[in-house]
């Protein structure tokens, strides 16, 4: 039966697919139209040190951590990196590359050898154009995050304001 | 006092121009080998969105690619075995009747230059010389008896070698951009393939539009030709139809048929005329009215521009440009107002449609 399987089945496809899966951004989306999702993603390698974009560098992808680690940087205002988190498998980044191509505002670096999928915003339209239902998901989800962390970054503004800290202009 | 470094930007520069040329001359010098695997990849990619549902499930994409092969050649063949004993026949009855047929066809220019000087005094003369102009170019287009054999074996072979193409490209497909995304250095892979993925939205919308359009000029064709009252007019609507995508050959090989089978037909200069005038009102249609709207439409360029690059292409490449003149253009231009785009962003020259309203409405 197993080799059956293996004539028809992809394997390599199943991985990316399960990988998608664990992705919180994909929560909700139907099996069949996360395989759809799955065939436009791209996956790739990165060795340890390996930036994966620059600060200020046009976001056109999402990445999604596999595996290894990621390291998110920013130059803070004496030009001096501040590293602003660590990412881990089943983690994603960079997904405000799917709503505007605009310049990322910090650097991810590989910290170990890393597999990430990327998922370009061109694919996304595109496939969006003939399965609505993955379009309106994803971005479903995306603006959910970004409501969750505009929130988070109000409530922390508050809190510096009310206990006198100096809020940069 | 030290020499100054070359820029290294004028180089690669350089580097680019010569690849660029030697890529052009290479290709000039290819041609005629080169476009049966064009045109396998270009059917390759036309088959493309139907292996996505199987893709989508996990199947793995060689597999889908040799069932839809193994499909197409089924209904090859379970077509042969339907038609076979109706094209012996009509073959059988066709090898009767073509004697006759090509002594009819052979006094055809005669009838036409006798009706032209009998029918219009003025101008019938010049009509007469028109015809014979053709007569003589048609006759040289024939292939010689010693080189027509082969020509037909070559012919054929194209219906061998576009589907080996095709079928390879569909498979090992993704297998080459999987290969150039593993190639390409770490931090420029986003932007390397941001741009090819554009690109192929654009071509596939050009693809599309070249298949309506083509289904268009066949409804067209049949109807009018039906309204002439021509027997095989849906055959005749779906070749013209189909070769009206290839500039200049298309049209006129669809429109010699259509005059071929009038004559058949009737019998009559009179059925040549109105199939004549039909054909001529047909391609002011498509010319100025479907290609310039539905593949202006198609692939975002305006109607002006692509019936420029038609003209300009067709002026400077010949066939081949015309051909190619529109997908070349649009090409041109994604990668022009992407690169444009990205360089605006990155400069801080261009606000984000987002940032611009957020400035306006506080956050609630």
């Amino acid at each position: 039966m197993s080799l059956v399987r293996d004539f028809f089945i992809d394997p390599e496809f199943r991985r990316r697919r399960d990988v998608l899966a664990a992705v919180a951004l994909f929560e909700g989306l139907p099996e069949r139209e996360l395989g759809f999702l799955t065939r436009v993603t791209l996956d790739k390698e990165y060795a340890p040190g390996d930036v994966l974009f620059a600060e200020g560098d046009t976001g056109r992808a999402l990445f999604v951590v596999e595996s290894g680690q990621v390291e998110l940087v920013k130059r803070g205002a004496d030009g001096a990196p501040q590293r602003l988190a660590v990412v881990g498998p089943g983690t994603f980044f960079g997904e405000m590359a799917l709503l505007e191509e605009l310049p990322r505002s910090a650097s991810a670096v590989a910290v170990e050898r890393t597999r990430v999928q990327l998922l370009y915003k061109a694919k996304l339209d595109a496939l969006t154009e003939v399965r609505p239902r993955v379009g309106v998901i994803v971005l479903q989800r995306l603006a959910m995050f970004l409501s969750a962390r505009l929130r988070l970054a109000s409530e922390q503004l508050v809190g510096r304001e009310a206990s006198g800290r100096r809020v940069p202009a | 006092m030290s020499t100054p470094r070359p820029d290294g930007r004028i180089l690669a520069f350089l580097v680019a121009a010569a690849l660029a040329v030697g890529l052009y001359a290479f290709v000039s010098a290819t041609a005629t080998v080169i476009w049966p695997f064009v045109l396998g990849m270009v059917a390759a990619y036309l088959v493309r969105p139907a292996l996505a549902p199987f893709e989508a499930r996990g199947i793995r994409r060689d597999r889908v690619a040799q069932a839809l092969a193994l499909v197409g050649i089924g209904l090859l063949a379970a077509a042969w075995g339907a038609l076979k004993p109706w094209a012996l026949r009509a073959l059988a009855a066709e090898q009767l009747l073509w004697p006759s047929r090509l002594q009819t066809l052979r006094g055809l220019p005669d009838l036409v230059r006798k009706e032209a000087i009998t029918r219009f005094p003025v101008g019938g003369e010049r009509i007469a010389e028109a015809v014979t102009e053709i007569q003589a170019h048609v006759v040289a287009s024939f292939p010689a008896p010693e080189t027509a054999l082969l020509d037909l074996v070559q012919s054929l072979l194209l219906f061998v070698v576009i589907p080996f193409v095709g079928f390879f490209a569909l498979v090992d497909g993704p297998r080459g951009i999987r290969a150039a995304v593993a190639a390409c250095p770490p931090r420029h892979v986003e932007k390397a393939l941001s741009l090819l993925w554009q690109i192929d939205g654009v071509l596939g919308a050009y693809l599309r539009g070249l298949l309506t359009q083509a289904v268009i000029v066949s409804g067209l064709t049949w109807v009018g030709l039906s309204v002439i009252g021509l027997r095989d007019a849906a055959a005749i609507g779906i070749v013209v139809g189909f070769s009206n995508m290839i500039p200049y050959l298309g049209p006129i090989a669809g429109t010699v048929l259509a005059l071929a089978a009038a004559f058949l037909q009737f019998g009559t200069p009179d059925a040549m005329i109105s199939v004549l005038v039909f054909f001529a009102a047909l391609q002011f249609v498509d010319n100025w009215v479907l290609q310039p709207f539905i593949m202006g439409r198609a692939v975002e360029l305006h109607p002006v521009v692509v019936a420029f690059s038609l003209l300009a292409g067709g002026q400077v490449f010949g066939f081949w440009g015309l051909l190619f003149a529109v997908p070349v253009v649009s090409v041109l231009r994604e990668s022009v107002a992407v690169l444009f785009a990205w360089y605006a962003v990155e400069r801080g020259a261009q606000p984000s449609e987002g940032s611009r309203h957020a400035l306006e409405v506080p956050y609630l």
